[in-house]
């Protein structure tokens, strides 16, 4: 996309997602060097973690859960250099979703800064300079208000607690 | 005394792709190297893969390069080389229908499976006296590339040598190699140069496996890319499906096209998992049928700068994966849609969309539905009754229009 069209772009998420009514600064601080592992989902088994560098994108490291036998899920954390490049990716990644359904979380499904749902199969918040998308990848569906909000506090804590 | 063969080369220059093999690797860590053959290395038809590109090599002689070495009294002296096809079989004479018919059978065996790089020419090899060639130039003849099409076959050659031009001949080897026949030299994101085992964007054999499979006999970039929409159409519900739940994200292609997942999904594998979104399905269609030489890109359709909208109303249409007529999911419309797209991603270049089926018949907007997968259908205009009027509702086809700026490659990985 040419720069024009992708500032203009940009504008029209903006106010589709309503930016201005989003809250100012992160709940906790910047995170570096997050590592997504086995013990960000510990009742999940882990079975690959992938790091994944494109161009115009922060680093994003994709990992796959499965539970039982046709329980799994994506859990994707790309690492920003500040939260307001979180931000705009987030709104970035909000243009990727074909369903005009996804929608502002609100209670307890609203994990991290700024999060926003489709149903109870998949989350995408903002947390700091992380985004953090968590969806399901098997013929099981799971709610993953659960699994976001184990993320969003795994995150939060120093690496090694 | 004996002969051996030490090594074969069939891509003996990586800046040409008429005279001889394409520059490829395997998948995004395996580099194949040549000699693609080599003693005692390579054992089965997959040790020894090349790709051939239909269009370019059209009326051109094919050659491959061979090293030999000659021991005891063959060392030092000149002795005539060939391989032939084994499975050859020259066409019969009078003899009835069942002699024709069993020819015949055998020869759409050999179009399916056979050698379609038919045998190496006879010529003469001086063997120095420390017995050691270099690597020596062979035509090829009989070649059947083009009379084949694409596909994934096993050539096999008997070597054989000489002391005279007409034999008798001595078999001193069998050799087996996996040849790719595909319809053009590969398209971006595929690339021929630089010609590096760090260049990841070198056709890889295992996208080729699928996909000499998906458009095998296709004669054309444009037949190959048909061939592999449908097929991957065809894997859902089995192996993905639409991704309803998690609102249309995609699981396999956000930045680059994660190809190596998605090969370990069609491998039966998890993958990056069961769902696809249109991106997904977009960046597979193209990435698999630009290997085969077709030229498509990854582009989007949405509500144009300035819409008072956010999305556009759907037909009912098949996602993939659904046996249900609905618009997508049910849900009230598509934020953007995205396609492998022709040309320049406008209104008049054609799509290939293996996301869904839409309605063909004169009206796309009810029941009766007839399948249609969106095949090199022109994206056409508001009322054309093209791709735009199948896929979105009369009233929102203003807001589906072609995004050329968004056209993209994804990169493989």
């Amino acid at each position: 996309m040419n720069a024009k069209r992708n500032a203009e772009r940009l504008e029209r998420l903006k106010a589709r997602y309503d930016w201005d009514r989003w809250p100012g600064g992160p709940t906790g601080g910047e995170l570096r060097g997050v590592r997504v592992g086995a013990d960000l989902l510990p009742e999940w088994r882990l079975e690959h973690v992938d790091e994944v560098r494109a161009e115009g994108r922060p680093p994003l490291q994709h990992a796959l859960f499965t539970r039982d036998r046709d329980a799994a899920l994506s859990v994707e954390v790309w690492e920003c250099d500040s939260t307001v490049a979180a931000r705009v990716l987030l709104l970035e990644l909000l243009d990727e979703f074909e369903s005009p359904l996804v929608v502002r979380a609100t209670g307890a499904a609203a994990v991290g800064d700024v999060a926003f749902v489709h149903g109870e199969h998949m989350a995408l918040f903002a947390h700091g300079n992380l985004v953090v998308r968590v969806g399901n990848a098997g013929r099981e569906l799971v709610a993953v208000d659960g699994p976001a909000r184990e993320i969003a506090a795994r995150l939060a804590r120093p690496a090694g607690n | 005394m004996s002969v051996r063969l030490e090594a074969i080369r069939f891509n003996h220059d990586p800046a040409s792709a008429t005279a001889d093999a394409l520059n490829i690797r395997r998948n995004a860590t395996d580099f194949v190297d040549v000699p693609e053959w080599r003693r005692g290395i390579s054992v089965n038809p997959e040790d020894a893969p090349a790709a051939y590109a239909l269009a370019e090599t059209q009326g051109q002689t094919l050659t491959i390069q061979a090293q030999l070495r000659a021991t005891g009294a063959h060392a030092g002296s000149t002795l005539w080389i060939r391989a032939i096809d084994p499975t050859h079989e020259p066409a019969p004479g009078p003899g009835g229908c069942f002699k024709l018919l069993t020819w015949l059978l055998k020869l759409l065996v050999r179009l399916l499976a056979g050698n379609v790089l038919g045998a190496v020419k006879r010529r003469k090899v001086h063997f120095p006296p420390g017995g050691l060639t270099g690597f020596e130039t062979f035509t090829l003849k009989r070649v059947r590339l083009h009379a084949a099409g694409v596909g994934a076959r096993t050539t096999t050659w008997r070597w054989q040598y000489s002391r005279k031009k007409r034999g008798p001949w001595k078999t001193f080897e069998t050799t087996q190699h996996r040849i790719y026949v595909v319809a053009a030299v590969p398209k971006a994101p595929w690339t021929q140069a630089p010609y590096l085992a760090s260049n990841t964007q070198l056709p890889w054999t295992e996208v080729l496996d699928y996909a000499c499979q998906w458009a095998l006999l296709a004669k054309d970039p444009d037949a190959a890319a048909a061939g592999v929409t449908r097929h991957v159409y065809d894997l859902g519900p089995g192996l993905i499906t639409y991704d309803c739940p998690g609102g249309g994200g995609t699981r396999y292609a956000s930045g680059s096209f994660n190809a190596t997942r998605f090969l370990e999904r069609l491998k039966g594998g998890t993958g990056n998992g069961y769902y696809v979104n249109c991106t997904d399905c977009a960046t597979i269609v193209s990435t698999f049928a630009n290997a085969l030489g077709a030229d498509l890109w990854q582009s989007r359709m949405e509500e144009p700068p300035g819409s008072p909208n956010w999305s556009f109303g759907l037909n009912p249409m098949l996602g993939i994966g659904s046996a249900v007529w609905q618009p997508c999911c049910g849900w009230p419309g598509f934020n953007y849609h995205e396609v492998a797209w022709k040309g320049g991603c406008t209104a008049a270049d054609a799509v290939y969309d293996a996301c869904l089926q839409v309605d063909g018949d004169a009206d796309p907007t009810a029941a009766p539905h007839t399948p249609l997968l969106p095949i090199d259908l022109v994206f056409g205009a508001a009322g054309a009754g093209l791709y735009r009027d199948r896929l979105a509702t009369p009233p929102t086809r203003g807001d589906c229009e072609p995004n050329p700026g968004s056209r993209q490659r994804r990169n493989v990985v």
